[in-house]
C-alpha cells in the first residue's frame, strides 16, 4: 500500500514539475519563426537595479518587449542579478569565455578592473562621438581615451528624515546643508524622545561603502588626493583621511544607530525607515518614492548627509551614474549596440523616470518638465548644480571587503578604533600594491584621465 | 520492554526525565521547520507584527510569488539530474574498481587503492582553481556532463573504499563455485557480488546522493548559468534577490524542502536502514 | 581465487583511474604550479613563493585558520551528544520511534535552507529572541549572529544541530546489535546509567564512533563553507571567516587572485594530510595495544 502511495506521489510530482518547466520555458519559443531575413540572434543581458530603483524590472520587461517587436530576429534574454554578484559573475563568466553580451556596470574600479583584464569593449568602436557625449557616464568610465560605459540612470544620494518623528522630538526641518554638530544635536534629541535616530544595515557591507562615499570627499581638495591615498603618497593613518571613520564611530558609540545593524543587510536597513522604525536613513533618489509610499509624501523630507569636512568639495552633494557596457567577447556587438540605443530613445527615457523614479543618464532628457515631486525636484537641482564624485569608485575592490565594508561592523562590535581602521586601511593598500602590480600600473594610467 | 539499562517496570523518575529530555530535543529539532512553514503563509505585515504566532488568514500567494521569482522547478530538475546522474555513474565505476581491488589484485594495486582512499580527505576547494581554468579551456562550464564528471570524481574515493571493503567479505566458496560453473569474470560480478552487496550499494547510493544534492561550493562555481543552477545555488541567489520579503523567501524554501521531507516520511525505514547497514559492517 | 591477467584487472580499474586522474590528479599537480604564479585568466608570470608569503601574512587568512581549528571542537561535542541520544533512544521508552523520526529531520534538510531560516530566526529582533523575551529569559537574547564574539559559536551550534542526527542513527543501529545480556549483567552488578555508557556502550561502538568522528572532522573542514556562505558570508567583521570561503573569494569574488587561492589550497592540503596521517598513526597504535 505504501508503495502505491509512493508511486502515485512520484507520478504527481513529475506532472507537477513538467507543468512548471514548460510553463516557464515557453518564452524561448517566441520569435523563432525566422526563415527569411537576418539570422536569429540571442542577446544576453545581465543587469541589476531593481533593489535600488524599484520599477526598473517592469521598465526592462517593457523595453525588451518593444525591442523584440521592432527586431523580430533578436531574442533578448535578461537576467536580474543580486547586488553581491552582478559584477563578479561577469568577471567569472568572462574568464570562462561565456560572458553576456550586454552588462550592467557600476562606475569606477568595478568596471575598470574588467577593462584592464580586457573583458569590455571600447564603446568608441560602436557608438558615434555625439551619442557617447549624450549618454555620458562620468570621467571614470574612460581609460586611455576610450569610453567603456554609457550611462543608464543617475543615483543622487541623500538623507531622508521622517517629519512626523522629528515633530515628536520637537525638531524642525533640517537645512539642505546640515552641519555635523547640529546633526548630532538632533540625534541626541531624538534619542531622548525614545526614537531611534538612524537606521542602517551593516551585514553585507555596502553601507560602509556608501558612508565612505558620502564623507571622504568632504576632506578632499582635488580628486588626485584619493589617487594619492592609493599610491601611498597620502596616508590613511593621517587623521585627515580617517576623520570620517571617527565620525561613524561617534554615531555608533553614542547609540544613535539601530542596535541590530550588524544583523541587517543594507536594504533591510533602509527598510527600517520605510517601516517607521527610525527617524533617518541614507538613501538614493529612486528609493525616496518607496519611503513616500509607506509613510506618506508629506512625511518624508530630504536633506544632504551632514557636513564636517574641511576640503574644497565639502558643500557639494553626491551623485553617481550606473551604466551599461558591452562584453569584448560578445559575438553580437551590433545587436548589443542597437539595444543600448533603444534604451535611450526619448520615450524610453521618460518611461524610465515614470516607472522607476530615476533620472536617465542622458542629457537629452528634460527633467524640469517631468518632475513634480518636491523631494525629487530637490535632487534634480543637486544633480544639475554639480556634484562630487563617488570616490570609492576609484579605490581597488579589495579595499571594500577588507576595510570599507567592515569598518562599521568593527565599530558596532567594538573590535577596532577609528585609528585602528586607518592603520588597517594603510596596510591593506600596501598589500594590494604588492600583490597586484599589474592592476596598480593600470590604475595609475587610469588616473591620468 | 526495555533493552538498555532501565528496568521494564519502575525507574519511573528516570523515565520521566528522559521523556522530558526528548520533548525538548524534538522541539529544538523541529521548530525551525515549523517556523518556516507558518511564516510562509503570512503576509509581510503580519510577519513584521508578530513573528511567532500562527498565520491567520492563511496566504497562499507567497507560494505563487516565490515560483515567479525563482525558477524553482528548473533548479529542482537540475538537482535531480545532476544528483542522479553523478551518483549512478560513481556507483557503477566503483563497482568495477572495487571488484578489481578486492578480487583481482596485482603488484602495486594495493598501493593504488590506498592512494585513492587517501584522496577522501582532500577538501574539494583545493581543486577548484585549476579545474575552473581547465573547464574554461574545454568549455565544460555550466554543462551537465561537466559537473557530473566532477562530482563523480570527488565521490570515487569514498565509494571505492566502501565497496572494496564490502566486496572483500563475499565468501570465496561462492566465487569458486561460480568459476567451476564456467561463469565469466563479468558474470561473477553481476550475478554474485552485486546482488549480495545490496545493503552496501543502497548505503552508498543514499550517502552520495545526499552529499551531492546538498553540495554548494562546486555548484556555485561550475554551474553559474541561471537555468543550470542546482536547487542549493538557486536558493542562495533567491534569498539575496528578495531579502526584504521574508514570508516569500520562506515559501520558496518550503517548496524546495517539501519533496525531500515527503520522501523521508514515506521511506523512513529504508532511508535509515540504507544509511546505516552498509557502514556498520567493517 | 579468480583466474585473471593483471591487465584485465587494470581494465576494470580504468574508468575510475581516468576520472580520478582528471578530477584529482591534474588539479593537484596544477595547483602547486598556480601557487607560484600571479594568475590572470588562464595563467600568469612566475613569482616564486610570493603567493605563500602573501597568504600567510594576510590577517583575514590567519583568522580563517583560527576559526577552522576552533570549529573542530564540534567533533567531540557531536559524538558525545549523538551517543547520549542514541543510548537514551535505545532504552526504547514509549514514543522512541517518533523521537527518532523527528530528531533525524535536521539532517535531511538542505544546508542553504537551514542557513536562511536560522539567519532570520537568530537575528537580533528575530523569533528566537522575541520568544525568549516573552518567557522572561530576555537576558539570553543576544545578537547571535551580529556579535562577532558570538557568531562563530552560533555557527557551530547550527552545524551540530544538523549533523548530530546522522551520528544518532549510526550509533542506534549499531547498538541494536549489541547483546542485551551485557546490560543485564551490568544491572545485576549494580552499575548506574553513566557507567554503563562508559564501560559498555562506548567500547562496543568504537568502530562506528571512529567512523562518525572522521566523517565529522572532514565535514567540518570541508562543509562549513556552505553554512558560513549562506548565513554570514564571513562576517560580521570577519568573525566567521573560514579557509574555504577565503579561497572561494580569491577565485571568484570581485578582486580575484587565483594564485593566492592556489597557495592557500596547497597549505590546506598539506595540513589536512598531516592531520590525517597523525590520526592514522594513532589508530594503528591504539589498535596494537
Amino acid at each position: 500500500m505504501k508503495k502505491v502511495i509512493a508511486l502515485g506521489f512520484i507520478l504527481v510530482l513529475c506532472i507537477f514539475l513538467a507543468f512548471f518547466v514548460f510553463a516557464s520555458g515557453g518564452k524561448d519559443d517566441k520569435g523563432k519563426v525566422a526563415d527569411k531575413g537576418p539570422e536569429p540572434v540571442e542577446l544576453v543581458v545581465w543587469w541589476w537595479g531593481e533593489s535600488e530603483a524599484p520599477g526598473l524590472e517592469a521598465w526592462m520587461n517593457e523595453t525588451v518587449a518593444m525591442f523584440e517587436a521592432e527586431y523580430p530576429h533578436i531574442d533578448v534574454e535578461t537576467l536580474l542579478q543580486a547586488v553581491d554578484n552582478v559584477i563578479d559573475d561577469f568577471t567569472t563568466a568572462s574568464a570562462a569565455g561565456s560572458p553576456p553580451d550586454v552588462q550592467f556596470l557600476w562606475n569606477g574600479v568595478y568596471h575598470q578592473e574588467n577593462v584592464w583584464r580586457g573583458y569590455l569593449e571600447p564603446l568608441n568602436n560602436l557608438l558615434t562621438p555625439e551619442e557617447l557625449k549624450h549618454m555620458y557616464a562620468t570621467d571614470l568610465s574612460i581609460y586611455k581615451g576610450q569610453q567603456y560605459r554609457i550611462g543608464w540612470y543617475v543615483v543622487p544620494f541623500g538623507m531622508v528624515y521622517n517629519r512626523e518623528l522629528f515633530k515628536q522630538a520637537g525638531l524642525s526641518d533640517p537645512p539642505e546643508l546640515w552641519e555635523w554638530d547640529d546633526f548630532i544635536d538632533a540625534c541626541e534629541q531624538l534619542k531622548r524622545a525614545g526614537i531611534t535616530p538612524l537606521g542602517f544595515g551593516f551585514k553585507d557591507g555596502w553601507w560602509g561603502e556608501w558612508y565612505t562615499a558620502l564623507t571622504i570627499y568632504q576632506q578632499a581638495d582635488e580628486i588626485e588626493d584619493i589617487a594619492k591615498l592609493i599610491t601611498g603618497e597620502n596616508k590613511w593613518t593621517n587623521p585627515r583621511w580617517h576623520e570620517h571613520w571617527k565620525r561613524a564611530y561617534q554615531l555608533i558609540e553614542a547609540g544613535y544607530v539601530n542596535d541590530d545593524a550588524n544583523s541587517l543587510a543594507h536594504y533591510q536597513g533602509i527598510e527600517l525607515f520605510n517601516a517607521d522604525k527610525v527617524a533617518m536613513s541614507t538613501t538614493v533618489g529612486s528609493l525616496v518614492g518607496e519611503a513616500e509610499k509607506s509613510l506618506g509624501a508629506e512625511n518624508v523630507g530630504l536633506t544632504n548627509f551632514p557636513r564636517f569636512g574641511t576640503g574644497s568639495f565639502r558643500d557639494l552633494p553626491l551623485t553617481d551614474i550606473q551604466g551599461w557596457g558591452v562584453s569584448a567577447q560578445s559575438k553580437h556587438k551590433e545587436e548589443a549596440t542597437e539595444f543600448l540605443r533603444f534604451m535611450h530613445r526619448p520615450d524610453r527615457l521618460s518611461a524610465q523616470f515614470k516607472m522607476a523614479n530615476v533620472f536617465p543618464a542622458d542629457d537629452r532628457w528634460q527633467g524640469e518638465k517631468e518632475i513634480t515631486n518636491p523631494n525629487i525636484k530637490l535632487m534634480w537641482k543637486w544633480f544639475k548644480g554639480g556634484s562630487a564624485v563617488y570616490l570609492p569608485n576609484m579605490i581597488p575592490w579589495t579595499f571594500d571587503s577588507e576595510v570599507m565594508f567592515t569598518a562599521p561592523q568593527f565599530f558596532m562590535s567594538g573590535t577596532h578604533t577609528p585609528e585602528g581602521v586607518g592603520q588597517l586601511a594603510e596596510d591593506v593598500m600596501g598589500r594590494w600594491r604588492e600583490e597586484n602590480p599589474d592592476l596598480y600600473e593600470s590604475m595609475k594610467i587610469w588616473f591620468n584621465l | 520492554m526495555s533493552s538498555g539499562m532501565l528496568r521494564s517496570h519502575g525507574d519511573y523518575g528516570k523515565k520521566a526525565l528522559i521523556q522530558l529530555f526528548f520533548f525538548v530535543m524534538v522541539i529544538v529539532a523541529v521548530y525551525p521547520l515549523f517556523w518556516m512553514i507558518i511564516t510562509s503563509f503570512k503576509t509581510q505585515e503580519a510577519y513584521l507584527a508578530n513573528k511567532y504566532n500562527l498565520p491567520w488568514p492563511i496566504m497562499l500567494k507567497n507560494i505563487i510569488s516565490s515560483f515567479r521569482g525563482g525558477k524553482f522547478a528548473r533548479w529542482f530538475l537540475n538537482s535531480i539530474l545532476v544528483t542522479f546522474g553523478a551518483t549512478l555513474v560513481t556507483t557503477v565505476l566503483a563497482c568495477f574498481a572495487a571488484y578489481a581491488f578486492a578480487r583481482m589484485p596485482f603488484k602495486g594495486s594495493n598501493t593504488i587503492l590506498n592512494f585513492i582512499i587517501a584522496l577522501m580527505v582532500v577538501p574539494p576547494v583545493v581543486m577548484i582553481v585549476p579545474l575552473f581554468i581547465l573547464y574554461n579551456q574545454f568549455k565544460l562550464h555550466s554543462t551537465y556532463h561537466g559537473i557530473i564528471l566532477l562530482y563523480t570524481g570527488i565521490t570515487q574515493p569514498f565509494s571505492v573504499y566502501l565497496l572494496t571493503n564490502f566486496f572483500k567479505t563475499i565468501p570465496r566458496d561462492m566465487v569458486e563455485a561460480a568459476m567451476i560453473d564456467g561463469c565469466s569474470k563479468l558474470g561473477i560480478l553481476f550475478r554474485i557480488f552485486i546482488p549480495l552487496s545490496r545493503a552496501a550499494l543502497v548505503t552508498l547510493f543514499i550517502t552520495q546522493a545526499l552529499w551531492i544534492w546538498n553540495e554548494l561550493l562546486i555548484a556555485l562555481i561550475f554551474l553559474a548559468k541561471d537555468e543550470m543552477r542546482t536547487l542549493m545555488v538557486g536558493i542562495t541567489a533567491f534569498r539575496t534577490k528578495y531579502m526584504l520579503d521574508i514570508p516569500v523567501i520562506m515559501a520558496g524554501l518550503l517548496m524546495s524542502t517539501l519533496p525531500m521531507l515527503i520522501l523521508y516520511a514515506l521511506f523512513q525505514k529504508a532511508f535509515i536502514k540504507g544509511l546505516t547497514e552498509g557502514s556498520t559492517k567493517g | 581465487m579468480l583466474k585473471y591477467k593483471w591487465w584485465e584487472s587494470l581494465l576494470f580499474l580504468a574508468p575510475t583511474l581516468l576520472v580520478i586522474l582528471f578530477v584529482f590528479g591534474y588539479p593537484l599537480f596544477r595547483v602547486f604550479d598556480f601557487s607560484t604564479r600571479r594568475i590572470r585568466g588562464a595563467s600568469g608570470p612566475f613569482i616564486g613563493l610570493d603567493n605563500y608569503r602573501f597568504v600567510l601574512r594576510a590577517p583575514v587568512f590567519q583568522l580563517a585558520v583560527k576559526h577552522n581549528l576552533f570549529l573542530l571542537v564540534g567533533v567531540p561535542i557531536m559524538v558525545l551528544l549523538a551517543l547520549i541520544i542514541a543510548a537514551l533512544l535505545f532504552e526504547q521508552l514509549r514514543g522512541w520511534r517518533f523521537y527518532r523520526f523527528c530528531l533525524f529531520i535536521p539532517y535531511i534538510v538542505a544546508i542553504p535552507v537551514i542557513g536562511v531560516i536560522f539567519g532570520y530566526m537568530l537575528s537580533l529582533h528575530g523569533v528566537i529572541n522575541e520568544l525568549l523575551e516573552k518567557v522572561g529569559l530576555g537576558f539570553l537574547a543576544f545578537d547571535w549572529l551580529g556579535n562577532p564574539k558570538l557568531s562563530l559559536k552560533t555557527i557551530l551550534i547550527i552545524v551540530v544541530w544538523k549533523e548530530v542526527g546522522f551520528g544518532m542513527i549510526l550509533f542506534l543501529a549499531r547498538l541494536m546489535n549489541v547483546s542485551s545480556d551485557l546490560y543485564e549483567a551490568a544491572k545485576i552488578d549494580g552499575a548506574n546509567w553513566w557507567q554503563a555508557l562508559w564501560y559498555i556502550t562506548i567500547p562496543q561502538l568504537r568502530l562506528v564512533i571512529e567512523f562518525f568522528a572522521v566523517i565529522s572532522m572532514v565535514n567540518l573542514i570541508a562543509w562549513v563553507f556552505s553554512y558560513v556562505y549562506v548565513i554570514t558570508n564571513g562576517g560580521p567583521a570577519n568573525s566567521t571567516q573560514v579557509i574555504e570561503l577565503w579561497i572561494f573569494n580569491k577565485v571568484s569574488r570581485g578582486a580575484p587572485n587565483p594564485g593566492m587561492g592556489a597557495a592557500a589550497s596547497v597549505l590546506l592540503l598539506v595540513v589536512s594530510s598531516v592531520f590525517i596521517f597523525i590520526l592514522l598513526k594513532l589508530r594503528l597504535k591504539i589498535g596494537e595495544e
